[in-house]
């Protein structure tokens, strides 16, 4: 930065920016679909063997049909570019068991999985962000510990331990939710919500957690600066200084820590759905693995990749925006 | 680790800038270099009484390490002290409420919870510890070679730390299940991926000032040959945060392998692991509740006295931190 202060940044430096970012996602992007095509090459026995079972391995003119039909018996560089020209059409193949396009199943599918990680994001930015801000203003209160309590807690609870227990408890109390299940909006939006209560806190529990120490840490980093200072020696209200000086600047780094979080929350959505039988990505992804079933897999693998690595993208274009220090 | 991804697992959050830089006094890491013999005494000193200074102001931190090392040594000494043998079966003990011949009870198939606990606690520390160590010597080599080199090969490492990244550790182990068999195997190979960039990106930054500092560029001037200056000057150098980072990533490895072997995507049975008995318990949890809450307490205990520990120990060696 020049010591010059705070000068705006031109249209120019941002579109360079955006433009740096997005190539270097696609990078990411083309790598991951390179690692998933290596890794399934080298699943043991291989493709046909997959698609006929163990016996089929008997028949070598079985298997050299089936590999002629799935251009197997191409060169490696071949069957590489013929896969990445389908995947980037959408093209992700067909369930070996279920026979239906992996891509509409995925589609389908997928709006569970975003409406969970949505409402786990809700859930962290909506119970996190306050009581991080608290905690940071009055350090060292009743508010503070009990807030770095639970986040600590919170942290140390895995999703699959705390499902379970909530699973436990809501069922031999007979608390009146649902503990398995999908219910669909269309069949009533309030039995539907219910529905999603128990997955969404149990897996936004550490994402809260995790807003919570990092906006208190930044609340507290920016109780520091200079300028709060200042605004505290004009005479200005602690409220004031509080809410307008502080809460603003210290709130920037939350875009990144979403982004950050939508990591877990997509590895998460793998447990949470087995757990609550809701009938979403991640469930797909481990019903493909169960049952062998390679092109769902490696289509289920790249696109929680692939969501990954675009709301990583939007993240940092957001933070660029939001924050006028950022280096480029 | 994100957990995750979560497992991840968690991945470290950037706070503050990535580039807090120890400038530090690097006078006592040249000291080590080529000091003579009778200095030596007064190192070994200084390390005992920063352990000192750690029990004094952190208790907490003291008494969390006291926690961890009381469960590493029940997991290793169980067998011993008279747990019982996890695979025994004794028919009256098929989902036994927790009593005197069996402490927490019996599972399904009539075992010992408790003899069951103690090996799956050896087994999920075990494959912890052996998972984080590893990640942690390639990705802080990686690291290490990357930041003092840069250039072309600097560009590259990062990458391909980025490809790494952008698997959630739960997608890349159900990959890890598909190639290579479900098994104690393919969880170490998750973890150790989805945690090699993580040391990677934690060891460049501080290696790239280091780099600059004077006290390597006056041992390359001398003669140093590369591998020498990472690890006599670089490394130790750019060692707390990799510390912190380590604690972190062992909680995160106990969060993954519970995950995966929780989804069956881990340790098989009959072996027991904390994941793999709260699957079996999960089964089961409305006659014998017992089977489930045990490895579940345990295993949040366990993460929860190691990420007290990380912090305890960040607040401990970051003096930016400690007086907050």
């Amino acid at each position: 930065m020049s010591s010059g202060g705070y000068t705006p940044l031109s249209q120019e430096t941002m579109s360079r920016y955006i433009a740096k970012r997005t190539v270097m996602a696609l990078i990411t992007i083309f790598g991951v679909a390179t690692i998933v095509f290596v890794a399934m090459r080298l699943v043991p026995g291989g493709f046909a063997a997959a698609l006929l079972g163990p016996n089929a391995v008997q028949q070598p003119e079985v298997v050299a049909a089936i590999e002629e039909k799935y251009g197997l018996d191409q060169p490696v560089f071949v069957q590489y570019t013929l896969w990445l020209g389908n995947a980037l059409r959408g093209d992700l193949g067909e369930s070996l068991r279920t026979h239906s396009s992996v891509t509409s199943e995925i589609v389908r599918r997928s709006l569970i999985t975003i409406e969970l990680t949505l409402l786990a994001t809700l859930m962290s930015l909506v119970i996190g962000i306050p009581a991080g801000v608290i905690a940071a203003i009055r350090r060292n209160s009743v508010a503070d510990i009990t807030t770095r309590t639970v986040s600590l807690v919170g942290l140390s609870i895995p999703d699959f331990v705390l499902g379970t227990i909530l699973i436990y408890v809501v069922s031999t109390r007979h608390i009146g939710l649902p503990i398995s299940g999908y219910i669909s909006p269309s069949d009533g939006i309030i039995d539907h919500l219910r529905s999603m209560v128990l997955p969404t806190f149990t897996l936004g529990l550490i994402t809260t957690s995790v807003v919570m120490r990092v906006i208190r840490s930044s609340v507290v980093e920016v109780l520091g600066e200079p300028y709060v200072i200042t605004a505290r020696a004009k005479g200005l209200h602690p409220r004031d200084v509080a809410l307008h000086h502080v809460v603003r600047a210290a709130l920037i780094p939350t875009v990144t820590i979403v982004g950050i979080n939508m990591g877990y929350l997509l590895g998460g959505a793998v447990i949470v759905e087995e757990l609550f039988s809701l009938p979403g990505l991640g469930r797909y992804a481990l019903t493909g693995i169960l049952n062998r079933d390679y092109p769902v897999a490696q289509g289920t693998v790249i696109v929680g990749a692939l969501m990954f690595v675009l709301a990583n993208l939007a993240a940092d274009i957001a933070y660029a925006y939001l924050d006028p220090r950022i280096k480029y | 680790m994100a957990t995750g991804d979560s497992v991840r697992t968690r991945k470290p959050v950037p706070v503050a800038s990535t580039e807090t830089v120890p400038t530090a006094t690097p006078s006592r890491r040249l000291a080590s270099d080529d000091e003579p013999l009778a200095l030596m005494g007064t190192r070994q000193r200084r390390h005992r009484s920063s352990i000192r200074r750690f029990i004094s102001t952190s208790p907490l931190g003291t008494l969390t390490t006291f926690i961890l090392v009381a469960a590493i040594v029940i997991a290793i000494l169980g067998p011993f002290i008279g747990t019982g043998d996890p695979e025994e079966i004794s028919p009256i003990a098929m989902f036994a409420s927790p009593s005197g011949d069996f402490p927490m009870g019996g599972d399904y198939l009539g075992r010992s919870v408790l003899a069951r606990l103690v090996y799956g606690l050896r087994i999920s520390l075990a494959l912890a510890a052996a998972s984080a160590l590893l990640a942690a010597s390639v990705g802080t080599l990686l690291g290490l070679v990357s930041g003092y080199f840069g250039g072309v090969l600097d560009e590259l490492v990062m990458r391909f730390t980025d490809i790494l990244f952008a698997f959630p550790t739960i997608l890349l182990g159900l990959l890890v299940a598909m190639v290579l068999n479900p098994g104690v195997k393919s969880v170490i190979f998750t973890i150790v991926i989805a945690t090699i960039p993580v040391f990677a990106r934690v060891a460049r930054g501080p290696t790239l000032s280091v780099r600059e500092a004077e006290y390597t560029i006056a041992a390359r001037v001398i003669g140093a040959t590369p591998p020498r200056i990472l690890f006599r000057y670089v490394l130790p150098n750019v060692s707390t945060p990799l510390l912190v980072q380590l604690a972190f990533t062992l909680s995160g490895a106990l969060i993954a392998e519970g995950a995966l072997s929780f989804l069956g995507l881990g340790v098989q049975p009959p072996m027991p692991s904390l994941g793999s008995l709260l699957r079996d318990g999960k089964t089961y949890m409305e006659i014998a509740p017992w089977t489930m809450l045990f490895p579940g307490v345990t295993l949040a205990v366990a993460i929860l006295a190691i990420n007290l520990l990380g912090d305890e120990l960040q607040s401990f060696t970051d003096p930016r931190l400690r007086n907050k």
